[in-house]
């Protein structure tokens, strides 16, 4: 048969399409080939006298069959007379072989295996699989006869049973985490056989990209999160899985609650003003989407590329890092099903001692008596003390469950998994119901198409509003939340408006509904003429439709007011990546090399139409009566941003001692300026694997050493599109009853807006002791990123502010300027204790430190000094890390007796000090200096498993150190008219000269008209995560059908040692102190399979 | 060989593929707008200047702009506090001083946006629209925004002394700014009016925008600032003798039947303040309107000025309800000083009730949902121990606000600034129109140039022709200097008039605050008398040394 392909056709017309066609073009060329390949003809033979040998050698040369046999069989020489027309391969040879003692038998590949007949003889082989440490019962082991299809699965109890040629068949036992083992049968009708575990093979291949490759060969830094992070862990979203289990990435929480804010940044803060989230990869394709959407149990595995060459592949985005998340996979064999469940508890790590309404009284009356109101006094003495947090706070419950199933048919594999979560959180009305559901498959078209899906339905309910927190710590204990007939009081204190029942928010009727569709399908082609090049193309799509609205009725103080007032808006987001992957592998003796090259195009757009409407006839049709309200204000908004890419990389490997890697990506993107679109972003890598060098002299202890390191350039370009483009805003204005739409200039214009940029060196370790008890990695690095894309605040004289009626911005323009620098050092060390067979104590832990600078702002020198200047007003300080507090120095309390000294700056015994640094009698603008950063200098997390039998018990503990934080929330903020409640405090009173809080006064916090905040180390050492599980004997459970059956109950936030004073330390800034507190929780949970 | 053929033509396809990306890239946001998408005809121009008129309006609206032009000076004090400066005065009026900066910064968005129209006036634009030439059109659009712009400077010198000039939109990031002698300023400022008043109309383009009359009476004013009074006179008299501006000598509008009220008193009433109403006094006013969804911004010196009637008690009793036709919910954040409420003759029809509020009527359940279209009803005035509906309560300002006597509530206030929703009587902010400029500054800005010119006589008849519409008596040239002038324009234009300009153009702000404000004169210096450059503008100009204004090094 001749092979032929259209590929190389010079027909004129497929040069037109190949120059036309943009992206489909590769599919074309997939197709074509696929004609060429298929089908093949019948065979015609006209053989007289001639040997089975010759006849075979025959059809060997005319067709693609190959045979095999044994020239040492005597018969092979046996002369037949053979005619055959038109007849397929096994109509010939059973014609041939009738009269022979032969039979043959038909593998894959064409090949053909001649056999004597009587060899054919069908054995029957049974045993059972254990594994060769524990003995335990090994199920779904496939068992397969040597050079054939033949093969069954172990059963649940490691049993199998197998008919074989009575020859000299070998069975082949594998497993996956289990090294293979070949069986001669001769002859034996039972074989049993302990399976040794793969230490290596767990671990061996991981995802990089494009890609997958053997650890050993990698040269990159890639760490990935340990498998039990994922699974016995209370987690709602993947982040919390990563919290302190990976070294060198931090996760920031902005709030708690029933669906935690959260945010990544690894190795440190290099952007100072674009976003310094990583870029999340899902199954190859870039996802916007939230974390929460994707369900932790459906992930197979996370790994997270550091350095520059292994982040390099994707190059634009990767200076902040990369996440890379695999769903699960069906794996071929036996289907699995099964089932995890889990219900849990939670309640606040912290709150405050807020003032009861009798301390309240006093503290108004010491305060301001003159703001002291009538209900106020009607209330105190009736004895009113309202516990606001009480009403707003309950015991939060939450239950999840979710099943799957997995396994293969014939060439399909397949993951099907479906999740249900549903959480009330801590603050009343946050509520948030999950479901998702994942459909993975892959089937094989041909020997060399593959192609599948990996697709996930989302459905979010985020539905009622909570209660806010900071809207209860605030809310007036003096005040009634009912009246009454046990309604809402709209004004607890009706002679102040402005004092609020924050409880009303629970009768908005509110309506949060969103539904993504993640949808990723793929075609792999194993080029079939040249062997090792494979090419994939990859779709990938991202929808997300939000469904909100809110109304707000005439019971409520916003709905009283406005005589109810509605907010609805509907958004549609979505991202749509077309990627094509060429792959080459090539092994010449020692000398592998491995080739990727990408083109891929990706666009997001977001869109969305709001309505707000206020003055409604009534409140019957909630949102729905927006038709009859007065009073309506559309709103639109919409973006789109677009990114080109190309990328070749190149790894070489040489006998698995050498290693290299070179990446080059070119990248385009639209939100940058005309000319400044595409950005170049080389990178390489070395490795050597010491411990595969024969001079190496510590085999013995040391079974794996890797060395590596790589410097390259990554980007970023983490900012709104149109961020280039000078911007005007609406600015409309009455004139008469008719309104005239205006507009004023609103940001400037940077026409050479252009990438962020990021040069990194790593250097590396990765080492294995012991037959590899122990095993860990070691990385240094430094990253230095620069033209950074910086919201640089311009003066005021410039005339523009993005505000126009709300709260005042002040003028930025975001330039190319500036440059920062990571200097960091991780380690991550797993180790197995103790491994006996009834007892092993597993330990993983992790460390990282990570110094972060400002090492150059305008490259504005002061003429003095010579130095570079700082920008004080955004607080930037160059040698200083990117977010520092700078501020007066909270000094104590002036005391009695201090009178002479506090009346130089205005100030009195009772009131806050502030350091007068330089010592000239004035507090003013050069008595700032820096407190404390505002990211953390070192992280680490250390998880301890012992097993003990059938029971596990793991705990994780996770540490923060060197961050300082803004205790905000400890100030007396009752505002002039003493509206709100604040913290129970030691107020300083010339009978009390306290030293911890100044006295009971306004302006006491201030000093020289300058106001005073308490800075903390926000440093904390917390125990996340504890679990016990427990596993029911197997015998037991594989009774009633089951393959294991494992029950567990987790807390998470037990225990927390922190010297910080205001709500969690884990909760970033100021703004986050106001959000709902940190949970614990405690979770029991159920899963079983068969 | 194959490999080689086969790779390259791949490469060749990628090639392909990235020289098509050219356009893919290009951003055209169909909902972005810019300079040059909005300023190329006629129309957008229009909508820039209604932007620049946006901006324009903050002076009403924004309580820290409008506490800064008209709080902390002879005539009005701090009574329930809005900012530090004003109610403490000493450390509070420093650089750090938010309310300062963003004042600062509004002025030079002035600035900036008005620079923005004059440049791309420049460029390629249609200018066909409306009822007048093309060439009109553009005059006119860039009359307005010099006269904006111009007004904008005005205030920047008044409040900081020197300060950068700038005259043409910044192409780039600057940071060495520097601050621009006063003098030159003003002659800027000059210049802009001048051509401002040449090419905008004698009756506004829109309603709400600059008139001719405005820009005249502002040039009057910079030429007394920069001690020209011949030239004062000169601008003074061009919007005087223009027969479409007139004092409103006759009861008229909405209000015109009321017979407690007056014709001085009918020009600050909802309805009334505007020259398509009636107010053919009225040369700019600020335009605030609610129920039209585009734009309902209402002002806040309702709530800054309008007292705290709610609080008051008689017998025990809080008796008045908040209501529409008492104008919603007053804060009292600063008052009337004793001294304005007691500046005035009994008989002189801007001291009356109607419009200087000093007493209150209870009212009915009926009376107090008048013109109340919001949710429930409004409930009737509580009744103190032997009080009826129709009793009078009187306020009392026998004494001083001062620092020991604070938060009044039973204190007299200006009802030019009354107003709030008729939906929600305790909303936040007022949606009357505001009057800012009219004739009877005109005059009074005539009268003195006239004194400084040498001829009080003349400066009395102006000065009369104001007095005697309002049933004041008569003075004589004797009566005349700057004091009385000042007094009169206290009387004539509380509220309207930024006093604070005013009092430093003629510098009396140090010695006639000291006088006559209790609560806040007693602890100014004469630092005070112009306001620290905002920190925030001394740290950013990076490369060149910005001069803080004395007292604040």
């Amino acid at each position: 048969m001749k092979k032929k392909s259209f590929l190389y056709s010079p027909d004129p017309r497929i040069r037109k399409i190949l120059l036309s066609m943009k992206l489909a073009i590769i599919l074309l060329v997939v197709f074509t080939v696929n004609l060429s390949a298929t089908g093949f003809g019948q065979i015609s033979l006209n053989a007289k006298d001639k040997s089975v040998k010759d006849v075979l050698e025959m059809l060997e040369s005319e067709t693609d069959y190959r045979f095999f046999y044994n020239d040492d069989l005597k018969s092979i020489d046996k002369v037949v007379d053979l005619e055959v027309e038109n007849q397929s391969i096994n109509q010939l040879l059973d014609k041939m072989f009738e009269s022979t003692e032969f039979t043959y038998l038909a593998m894959e590949n064409n090949l053909i295996v001649i056999t004597l007949k009587a060899d054919q003889q069908q054995i029957t082989v049974s045993g059972k699989v254990t594994d060769a440490s524990t003995g335990e019962a090994l199920p779904g082991v496939s068992v397969v006869v040597k050079g054939t299809t033949i093969g069954v699965n172990s059963d649940i109890a490691g049993n199998y049973s197998i008919n074989v040629p009575a020859g000299t068949a070998t069975l082949i036992f594998s497993f996956v985490g289990y090294l293979s083992q070949d069986v001669l049968v001769s002859g034996n009708t039972k074989i049993d056989i302990g399976l040794a575990v793969d230490v290596t093979t767990l671990e061996e291949v991981i995802v990089v990209g494009y890609g997958t490759q053997k650890k050993s060969d990698i040269t990159g830094t890639v760490s990935s999160l340990p498998q039990e992070r994922l699974q016995m862990s209370p987690n709602l979203n993947v982040t919390q899985a990563i919290m302190g289990a990976v070294p060198g990435v931090m996760i920031q929480t902005n709030s708690a609650g029933a669906n935690p804010d959260q945010q990544i940044m690894i190795r440190g803060r290099s952007s100072i003003s674009a976003d310094n989230s990583p870029l999340i990869i899902v199954d190859g394709i870039p996802y916007g989407g939230s974390m929460s959407d994707i369900n932790p149990k459906d992930i197979g595995s996370v790994e997270i590329l550091k350095d520059a060459s292994a982040a390099a592949i994707y190059g634009s985005r990767g200076s902040n890092g990369v996440i890379l998340i695999t769903t699960k996979e069906g794996v071929s064999g036996k289907t699995v099903f099964s089932y995890d469940g889990k219900y849990g508890f939670s309640t606040f790590v912290k709150n405050y001692d807020l003032l009861n309404g009798d301390e309240f009284w006093d503290f108004k009356n010491t305060r301001d008596p003159a703001y002291v109101y009538q209900t106020e006094i009607d209330n105190h003495a009736a004895g009113v003390s309202t516990d606001w947090m009480d009403l707003a706070m309950r015991t939060g419950q939450s239950q999840e469950h979710n099943v799957s199933i997995s396994g293969g048919y014939k060439d399909t594999k397949f993951y099907i998994g479906g999740g249900i979560t549903d959480i009330k959180g801590i603050a009343r009305g946050d509520n948030f119901k999950r479901i998702s559901t994942r459909l993975n498959v892959e089937t094989k078209l041909l020997d060399w198409l593959a192609v599948g899906t990996r697709t996930q339905l989302n459905f979010d309910d985020a539905s009622g509003e909570d209660v806010s927190w900071y809207g209860a710590m605030i809310a007036n204990p003096l005040g009634k939340p009912y009246d009454d007939n046990g309604n809402y009081l709209l004004y607890p204190i009706p002679e102040n408006i402005t004092i609020t029942n924050p409880l009303t928010a629970l009768v908005y009727d509110d309506l949060d509904k969103s539904y993504q569709i993640l949808t990723n399908n793929y075609l792999n082609v194993d080029v079939p003429f040249i062997k090792g090049l494979t090419y994939r193309l990859n779709t990938g799509l991202r929808t997300r439709f939000t469904d909100a609205a809110q109304y707000r009725g005439t019971n409520t103080y916003d709905g009283f007011r406005s005589h109810g007032e509605s907010r609805s808006s509907n958004s549609v987001s979505s991202n749509v990546v077309l990627e094509n992957i060429l792959n080459y592998n090539k092994t010449i003796g020692d000398h592998t090399i491995f080739l990727t090259g990408l083109y891929s195009y990706e666009t997001s757009t977001s869109k969305s139409n709001s309505l707000s409407a206020e003055q409604f006839p009534n409140d019957f049709l909630s949102w729905y009566g927006v038709p009859q309200a007065t009073l309506l204000m559309p709103s639109t908004s919409y973006r789109n941003s677009t990114l080109l890419s190309q990328m070749l990389r190149a790894n070489y490997s040489y006998a698995s001692r050498y290693l290299a890697t070179f990446t080059i990506r070119r990248d385009g993107y639209s939100g940058f300026g005309e000319d400044t679109k595409w950005g170049i972003f080389p990178s390489f890598a070395l490795g050597w694997n010491v411990s595969n060098e024969n001079f190496f002299p510590f085999k013995n202890v040391v079974n794996t050493l890797k060395i590596r390191s790589s410097y390259g350039l990554n980007g970023n370009q983490a900012i709104s599109p149109y961020s280039s483009l000078p911007k005007f805003i609406v600015a409309s204005i009455m004139s008469g009853t008719a309104a005239q739409v205006g507009y004023k200039p609103m940001v400037m214009g940077v026409a050479d807006l252009g990438w962020e940029s990021a040069k990194t060196f790593n250097v590396g370790l990765d080492f294995g002791l012991f037959k590899n008890r122990i095993t860990g990695t070691i990385d240094w690095y430094r990253k230095n990123t620069f033209d950074l894309l910086l919201d640089r605040s311009i003066s005021v004289i410039h005339g523009l502010t993005e505000s126009t009626t709300d709260d005042w911005i002040h003028p930025a323009v975001t330039q190319n300027i500036g440059s920062t620098r990571n200097t960091g050092f991780e380690v991550s060390i797993n180790s197995r204790n103790v491994v006996r067979e009834k007892f092993q104590w597993l330990m993983n832990g992790n460390f990282s430190y990570n110094k972060n600078e400002i090492t150059s702002l305008y490259g504005i020198k002061d003429p003095v000094t010579g130095k570079e200047i700082d920008d004080i007003s955004n607080k930037w300080f160059i040698g200083q890390p990117v977010q520092v507090n700078y501020d007066y120095v909270w000094d104590g309390i002036w005391q009695l007796g201090e009178e002479d000294a506090a009346a130089v700056y205005g100030s009195q015994p009772g009131y806050v000090k502030l350091k007068d640094l330089q010592p000239d009698g004035l507090l003013d603008d050069k008595d700032r200096q820096i407190i404390g950063q505002r990211d953390p200098k070192i992280l680490w997390g250390l998880t301890n498993t012992l097993i003990y039998g059938n029971f596990s018990f793991s705990f994780f503990f996770h540490g923060v150190t060197g961050i300082t934080a803004n205790n905000d929330r400890m100030n007396d903020s009752v505002q002039d008219d003493l509206r709100y409640n604040t913290i129970k405090k030691d107020w300083w009173t010339p009978d009390n000269p306290s030293t911890t809080w100044y006295m009971n006064r306004k302006m006491a916090n201030e000093m020289s008209g300058h106001g005073s905040t308490l800075y903390e180390s926000a440093d904390f050492i917390r125990l996340k995560d504890v679990s016990l599980a427990f596993d029911l004997p197997k015998n037991a459970v594989n009774k009633i059908g089951l393959s294991n059956v494992k029950v567990y109950v987790s807390g998470r936030n037990l225990l927390t040692f922190t010297q910080f004073s205001g709500l969690d330390p884990e909760l970033i800034d100021e703004d986050a102190q106001r959000n709902i507190p940190m949970q614990k929780e405690l979770v029991f949970g159920l899963s079983f399979g068969f | 060989m194959k490999i080689l053929n086969y790779t390259i033509r791949l490469m060749l396809v990628f090639i392909l593929l990235a020289g098509c990306s050219k356009d893919v890239l290009e951003e055209n946001p169909p909902n972005i707008l810019s300079g040059p998408t909005i300023l190329k005809d006629y129309n957008g121009f229009e909508s820039a200047l209604n932007g620049l008129y946006h901006l324009a309006r903050y002076s009403r609206w924004q309580s820290e702009k409008l506490e800064n032009a008209i709080n902390g000076v002879d005539n009005m004090c701090s009574n329930a506090k809005r900012s530090d400066i004003f109610w403490n005065w000493t450390t509070s009026n420093n650089p750090s001083d938010n309310d300062l900066l963003q004042t600062f910064q509004w002025l030079y968005e002035i600035v900036n946006a008005s620079n923005t129209i004059i440049y791309y006036a420049d460029t390629d634009v249609d200018w066909r629209g409306g009822s007048d030439t093309p060439e009109n059109n553009k005059l006119r659009v860039v009359a307005e925004a010099r006269a904006i712009r111009g007004w904008a400077y005005r205030r920047l010198t008044y409040s900081w002394g020197d300060v950068p000039l700038v005259l043409k939109m910044p192409q780039g990031i600057k940071t060495d700014w520097e601050r621009t002698p006063i003098a030159e300023v003003r002659r800027a400022v000059i210049n802009d009016y001048k051509f401002g008043q040449e090419y905008i109309p004698t009756e506004a383009s829109l309603q709400g925008r600059i008139t001719k009359g405005a820009v005249q009476t502002l040039l009057a004013e910079m030429y007394l600032t920069i001690g020209k009074p011949d030239s004062a006179l000169y601008w003074a008299d061009q919007a005087i003798n223009n027969p479409a501006y007139a004092l409103t000598t006759s009861r008229y509008g909405v209000h015109a039947d009321d017979p407690t009220g007056s014709a001085f008193g009918d020009m600050f009433k909802e309805g009334n303040q505007n020259r398509e109403q009636g107010n053919k006094e009225a040369l700019w006013v600020f335009q605030f309107e609610l129920f039209n969804g585009i734009d309902e911004q209402g002002h806040q010196l309702s709530r800054s000025e309008v007292g705290m009637y709610n609080s008051i008690k008689v017998g025990g009793v809080a008796a008045l309800q908040y209501t529409y036709n008492r104008g919603g919910r007053g804060k009292s954040y600063f008052a009337p000083t004793k001294w304005w409420i007691d500046s005035y003759e009994t008989t002189d029809d801007r001291a009356q009730n109607y419009i200087l509020r000093t007493s209150f009527r209870l009212q009915t359940k009926e009376e107090n949902n008048e013109g109340y279209i919001g949710t429930g009803e409004l409930p009737a005035d509580k009744l103190p121990a032997g009080y009826n509906y129709g009793d009078t309560i009187w306020l009392n300002w026998s004494s001083d606000i001062t620092a020991t006597r604070l938060k009044v509530v039973n204190w007299p206030y200006s009802r030019k600034a009354e107003g709030t929703s008729p939906v929600d009587v305790q909303a936040d902010f007022g949606w009357t129109d505001q009057v800012y400029i009219r004739l009877a500054d005109t005059y009074l800005l005539k009268a003195e140039a006239q004194m400084k010119l040498g001829h009080p006589d003349d400066a009395a008849i102006t000065i009369n022709v104001i007095r005697e519409r309002s049933n004041a008596t008569p003075i004589t040239e004797a009566d005349v200097d700057i004091d009385f002038i000042l007094d009169e324009r206290s009387r004539e234009l509380f509220i309207e008039e930024e006093r604070r300009m005013t009092l430093l153009r003629t510098h009396k702000w140090f010695e006639r605050t000291q006088l006559y404000n209790k609560f806040g004169g007693e602890r100014i210096t004469l630092r005070d008398t112009i306001f620290p450059i905002p920190q925030d503008v001394i740290d950013a100009n990076l490369t060149k040394p910005f001069p803080q204004n004395p007292g604040w090094n």
